[in-house]
């Protein structure tokens, strides 16, 4: 443990913004630490190459108006990238059926939170389902857009800024923002099919962690389609149906 | 005055010291006493240099930035960082000095030239961000590598008043605080030229932007920081 960076990491607490001077902005640091079963030169090609990879797409992204978390550091040969640390909450806690914890260990926290929040967590972002749902489709067009297919698309992987750490534009009236995360499995690519993957790979991960998603889901891509050209749109909505009847997977027949 | 702290560095660079200039005079004179120091003859041994190069290298030992490409406070503060974790990594520096390492982290392309040109000193600057990489007073313990130099002790305040007398002998201007909101760094930052650097008059998140300042000043600024980050990774 000689290397700078690690010196910030071990002083820094796991999920939570230690760390940064005060002033500085918090920041949230990705470790892609060494996988020992690896030989060790592969590892480090690997892990730069992944790290880089991640910030390439992040940059696009800013420059294409999809909202992501700005970078703030990167050390690659250490396999860390220091992200924004976004106040807020990810979009599986705030849509029906995702409060449910995955380890016993959660029960209790999130049991207080939901006393806290009332019935509705979205209270305190003050945006509705409807105006929720809306704002993935939005972000999600805006990606796909910039060619930028995501690859990992889940409720989780999207977090709601805080309204308190959001000055919203006078004419949208939305006092918050959806910012998509996690870029590690992300590629730019033209093709229609992954796009229509894309949205694929979310609608499944809407209907596995969120009762009744099937609403939920239609009013995402209606916002969806909202941003493209019909064109564009009708390409996609014809794949999406395809990739629905077959799954993610290409046939490898024939 | 003002300085960011890195405790997680090496002791003798986990400051950096740094002030803004407006008001300055003497661009053109400072920047050949630059350009002079950088050609002296690099010192062989101990008694290769003499004294009076010595001290004159000290004197013009900083980076001196444009301020008008600097967007905010974050962005310089990444760029310093990048310089000084590019300065501690085997074989990544690609400047000869750390203070040219944040003029070279600052600029879009790879050439290092072009970098001091765009960021560094010019005969017509008149606002400039001086940066001094030095010691702190107080170390992170496990990287407290030069505990034992004989380096007498003293604490944040002294090391930056004996910074900033420096700066203010080696640059005639006025010191205001970055933050200042009218004579700070926000009234110094020219948009337009930032824009144009970076070419990001034609990227979306820009262009539809338009005529709202205020939003596009954020999203510059986040893209401008994002690129220095990024830097030691760009394609």
């Amino acid at each position: 443990m000689t290397s700078a960076t690690l010196n910030l990491i071990s002083s820094s607490k796991p999920i939570s913004q230690g760390a940064e001077a005060a002033k500085s902005p918090p920041m949230l640091i990705k470790h892609r630490f060494k996988k020992k079963y690896r030989h060790e030169s592969l590892d480090t090609t690997l892990t730069k190459a992944r790290v880089a990879g991640e910030a390439r797409l992040l940059l696009r992204c800013l420059k294409s108006g999809v909202n992501v978390p700005q970078i703030l550091m990167v050390d690659a040969s250490e396999g860390v990238l220091g992200i924004e640390w976004i106040e807020g909450q990810c979009v599986r806690k705030l849509l029906p059926g995702g409060e449910e914890p995955e380890e016993g260990r959660e029960v209790f926290e999130e049991a207080e939170q939901s006393t806290l929040d009332a019935s509705n967590p979205l209270r305190a972002y003050r945006i509705t389902i409807d105006q929720l749902l809306g704002l993935i489709g939005t972000e999600l067009a805006k990606l796909h857009k910039a060619d930028i297919i995501h690859g990992d698309l889940t409720t989780s992987n999207m977090m709601v800024r805080h309204p308190s750490s959001f000055s919203p534009s006078k004419e949208s009236g939305v006092p918050t923002e959806l910012v998509l995360i996690d870029f590690g499995l992300s590629f730019v690519s033209t093709l229609v099919e992954d796009k229509a993957v894309d949205l694929y790979v979310l609608e499944r991960a809407f209907a596995s962690t969120h009762p009744d998603s099937e609403p939920m889901f239609a009013s995402v891509l209606n916002a969806y389609a909202k941003v493209l050209t019909t064109k564009e749109w009708k390409a996609i909505k014809t794949r999406l149906d395809e990739v629905r009847m077959r799954g993610r997977k290409r046939s490898m027949v024939g | 005055m003002d300085s960011f702290t890195f405790p997680h560095f090496p002791c003798d660079k986990s400051t950096a010291h740094f002030a803004l200039f407006r008001n300055v005079e003497n661009a053109p004179s400072l920047r050949q006493r630059i350009v002079k120091v950088s050609t002296m003859p690099v010192p062989v041994g101990d008694s290769g240099a003499r004294r009076e190069d010595e001290v004159e290298r000290d004197a013009v030992n900083f980076a001196f930035i444009d301020a008008r490409l600097i967007t905010s406070r974050t962005h310089l503060r990444t760029a310093i960082h990048q310089a000084l974790l590019a300065s501690v990594t085997p074989g990544a520096m690609r400047t000869r000095g750390v203070h040219s390492e944040i003029l070279f982290n600052l600029n879009p392309t790879n050439n290092i030239t072009e970098s001091f040109k765009n960021f560094g000193l010019s005969d017509k600057s008149t606002s400039l961000l001086v940066v001094r990489i030095g010691p702190g007073a107080s170390s992170f313990p496990s990287a407290a590598s030069c505990h034992s130099a004989p380096r007498p002790v003293l604490t944040h305040e002294q090391i930056q008043s004996q910074v900033r007398e420096l700066m203010k002998d080696a640059v005639i201007g006025s010191i205001v605080p970055l933050d200042d909101p009218e004579q700070g760094l926000a009234s110094v930052t020219d948009w337009g030229a930032v824009k144009k650097l970076f070419k990001l008059n034609t990227e979306p998140a820009v262009k539809s932007l338009a005529g709202k300042p205020e939003e596009e000043h954020v999203v510059v600024d986040k893209i401008v920081t994002s690129a220095v980050a990024m830097k030691s990774v760009m394609q």
